[in-house]
């Protein structure tokens, strides 16, 4: 019994192997280098062996991008609006083109496909295309604003406050893989407890707030997650619009600029930023889990019961 | 229980694969075939553009593979690789302690390759066999404390190119009178005053040759270009008065006509003959439209000022066997030859720098019309009595980013460019902090 015991043990060991190596090489290894050399002087002057500063300077990494570096601050703060507005602006809107996207109306499907197009263009050709939109030169956006305001000539990309906005509106809009995974969601609601609810006088916008939105409550939280955390890693956009000029930089385009851009390679200091990148990450899942704690939900349900 | 064992071998299998997927790390220095102990000489390049996208990449792969035939019966296999990812691969192979065989570089090489001993010296081969005038520039430019490590077969050589009719129908003075900046400033003022549709040039990117330039002219801004950013640059009042004039003609030229990337307007100029000025280097000679072949002409800057870099280019890695090294060198002089400078003029239609070549001769013999002006840009650029280094080989790629984004930001109307100096002077003291 025992000697069967430990052979599961080693079928489970054996068969956990690849994933547990995985993880540690791919995930754990690199986080932990992470942490660790943004305690050391590593750049092109010792590339091949980052060296610890000591532990009376080992915060120096941290001083120099918390208080010297002249873009952290700014790239920290968009990074942080990006990541809520991809909590409270794209998740809403997926969702409200989720939830209308799942009623069976004609010409729903081919509204869904058209949707769906634009997600299939990379966030780089994106960019491109929202380049040419922008241009004072050749694009649509300046007539448009001419219409208001009349002599407007000005390059809005250039424009500090109007240049974060069209960065922002060159992505936020184009939530076709969440408005998609909350569909999918939406659609695995049974038939019976919508039907209950429509025999109880629950329909329409009633049913989508107090049974459907409550029923997918799981795929909200996990994609508001994905979307607040590619909203904090921003980097694409960013590349191809600004180049971080008219206070556009982003966490993502910092450490890019310290690790490649930079001719000293100041891979320490980048992953200084990193580690505080990475915190500040998981304060994303924990807000979100706040957001979506199972008090709220008890309060919905008893707010549905009273409805009822 | 057969399932069993084949199962335990499976993941056996998977655990080994996994392993062996991850390789080991390299230790100590020099190229990656060196340590296999292979004979071919691997070269990177980034011509790798079909013909009918790029003629010139396949003027270059050719030069390439006369090489590889000429030593074809030779102890070291020459092997031209092109790749998109140049430098991406130099960055990669520099932080794992290794560098490619030879390696066109594509932008200024990494300190971090030179500080770990990874590239050989070509000081010594350059002297030992005279090659001072087939390097040209490279060899004072490209010094580094004694050091050469690396040379390139062509020049990026920039004055700057005007459309005489634009110029001339705003009623401005055309660059052979313009003796200052501000002669500059009050031809763009006329062009954009004419209402004619026209505007003056495209900023941003060509904003920093302005102020390279500018720089260029004075001894104080030369002294600048000389070397590192420091702290003392950073708070000349050279630096303040060149970023500031040039602010404030970016400023007046309007945002509307600002870029990072000269190349998204040089359509305006090279075809459309929107634009009356063009910041591009000599190299825009092949991009002119044909009905503006007669209107466009290159010029170099006030002062005679003209900005030529060697820039990166060939780079060999140390450590290598003496018959790799030896062929390594052997091309080197074979691309900074004569025979191979002409045909990077013609073919490339760029600057060589081989300094012994006549190039308007050779255009003359080529008549062709694109050659017969890149002969007049480059010998403007290669006379002028003031050549001056691109700043972004000396002040590094972050610093010149910084610099053209706040020259950028200048050019909204309403900004106040003593602000943003001093929020720059700030930025750039950070950055080579």
């Amino acid at each position: 019994m025992k000697s069967l015991s430990w052979r599961k043990r080693g079928f489970i060991l054996a068969f956990l192997a690849p994933t547990l190596i995985c993880f540690f090489v791919f995930y754990l290894y690199p986080i932990v280098t992470v942490f660790l050399t943004s305690f050391c002087k590593w750049d092109f002057s010792n590339i091949t062996s980052p060296q610890f500063f000591g532990i009376k300077e080992m915060w120096t990494n941290y001083k120099y991008i918390l208080q010297t570096y002249p873009f952290f601050w700014e790239g920290l703060r968009n990074s942080v609006i990006w990541s809520l507005l991809g909590l409270f602006l794209q998740i809403p809107i997926a969702t409200i083109f989720a939830l209308a996207f799942s009623r069976k109306m004609k010409g729903v499907k081919i509204a869904r496909n058209i949707f769906i197009i634009p997600n299939m263009i990379s966030t780089a050709a994106m960019g491109m295309i929202f380049l040419q939109l922008y241009s004072p030169l050749y694009g649509v956006v300046n007539p448009v604003i001419r219409i208001f305001k009349k002599d407007f000539t000005e390059n809005i990309l250039l424009l500090k406050g109007p240049a974060f906005w069209a960065l922002t509106f060159a992505y936020i809009f184009f939530t076709g893989t969440t408005t998609l995974m909350i569909l999918g969601n939406i659609m695995a609601v049974p038939e019976e407890v919508r039907e209950a609810a429509m025999l109880d006088g629950a329909s329409g916008f009633k049913q989508d707030l107090y049974i459907t939105i409550p029923m997918i409550k799981g795929t909200l939280k996990m994609v508001s997650i994905l979307a607040a955390t590619s909203g904090f890693l921003l980097y694409n956009e960013v590349f191809f619009l600004t180049k971080g000029a008219a206070g556009t930089y982003s966490i993502s385009y910092i450490i890019r600029e310290l690790a490649i851009t930079s001719p000293k390679t100041q891979f320490g200091r980048a992953n200084t930023v990193a580690v505080i990148q990475i915190l500040a990450g998981m304060l994303i899942i924990l807000l979100v889990n706040f957001i979506y704690r199972e008090r709220k939900q008890k309060k919905r349900y008893n707010e549905v019961g009273e409805g009822a | 229980m057969k399932k069993k064992i084949v199962s335990v071998l499976l993941v056996t299998a998977m655990c080994v694969g996994l392993v062996a997927g991850c390789g080991s790390k390299g230790s100590g220095s020099g190229s990656d075939s060196a340590k296999s102990g292979d004979n071919v000489l691997e070269f990177y390049h980034g011509y790798y553009q079909d013909e009918s996208e790029w003629a010139a990449a396949q003027v270059m792969r050719d030069i390439y593979d006369d090489f590889a035939a000429q030593h074809a019966d030779g102890e070291v296999t020459f092997k031209p690789i092109a790749v998109e990812n140049r430098d991406e691969i130099i960055s990669t192979k520099t932080a794992g302690g290794s560098f490619p065989d030879l390696v066109d570089c594509g932008t200024a090489l990494s300190q971090a390759a030179v500080a770990q001993g990874l590239v050989y010296d070509l000081k010594p081969y350059i002297d030992e066999n005279n090659l001072q005038d087939a390097v040209g520039i490279n060899y004072t430019q490209n010094d580094v404390d004694g050091h050469i490590y690396t040379v390139h077969d062509q020049l990026e050589s920039r004055g700057f190119w005007y459309n005489e009719a634009v110029l001339k129908a705003a009623g401005a003075a055309t660059p052979d009178q313009w003796t200052t900046w501000d002669d500059f400033a009050a031809a763009m003022d006329k062009v954009r005053a004419s209402g004619n549709g026209e505007y003056g040039y495209a900023a941003g990117q060509g904003s920093m040759y302005i102020m390279n330039a500018m720089l260029g002219a004075t001894d104080e801004g030369k002294a600048l270009l000389d070397g590192e950013l420091t702290e003392d640059k950073i708070n000349s009042d050279a630096l303040a008065e060149a970023f500031k004039s040039v602010a404030a003609y970016d400023q007046a030229n309007g945002s509307d006509h600002t870029t990072d990337d000269v190349g998204n307007l040089m359509d305006d100029f090279n075809k459309n003959g929107k634009a009356a000025v063009l910041f591009n280097g000599v190299w825009n000679a092949s991009g002119i439209s044909e009905d503006l072949t007669g209107d466009i002409k290159p010029a170099i800057f006030p002062g005679s000022v003209s900005v030529s870099s060697a820039g990166a280019g060939l780079a060999i890695a140390a450590g290598m066997s003496d018959a790799k090294t030896e062929l390594a060198l052997e091309f080197v002089k074979y691309m900074t030859s004569e025979e191979v400078q002409a045909k990077i003029f013609s073919g490339v239609q760029a600057n060589p720098c081989n300094t012994t070549l006549d190039l308007n001769a050779l255009a003359s013999e080529s008549g062709d019309a694109n050659a017969v002006t890149l002969a007049t840009a480059c010998s403007q650029v290669n006379e002028a009595e003031n050549v001056v280094p691109d700043i972004t080989y000396v002040w590094g790629d972050d610093v010149k980013g910084a610099m053209i984004n706040a020259l950028m930001e200048c050019a909204v109307s309403g900004t106040d460019i003593d602000a943003r100096y001093g929020q720059l002077q700030k930025e750039l003291l950070a950055l080579i902090g």
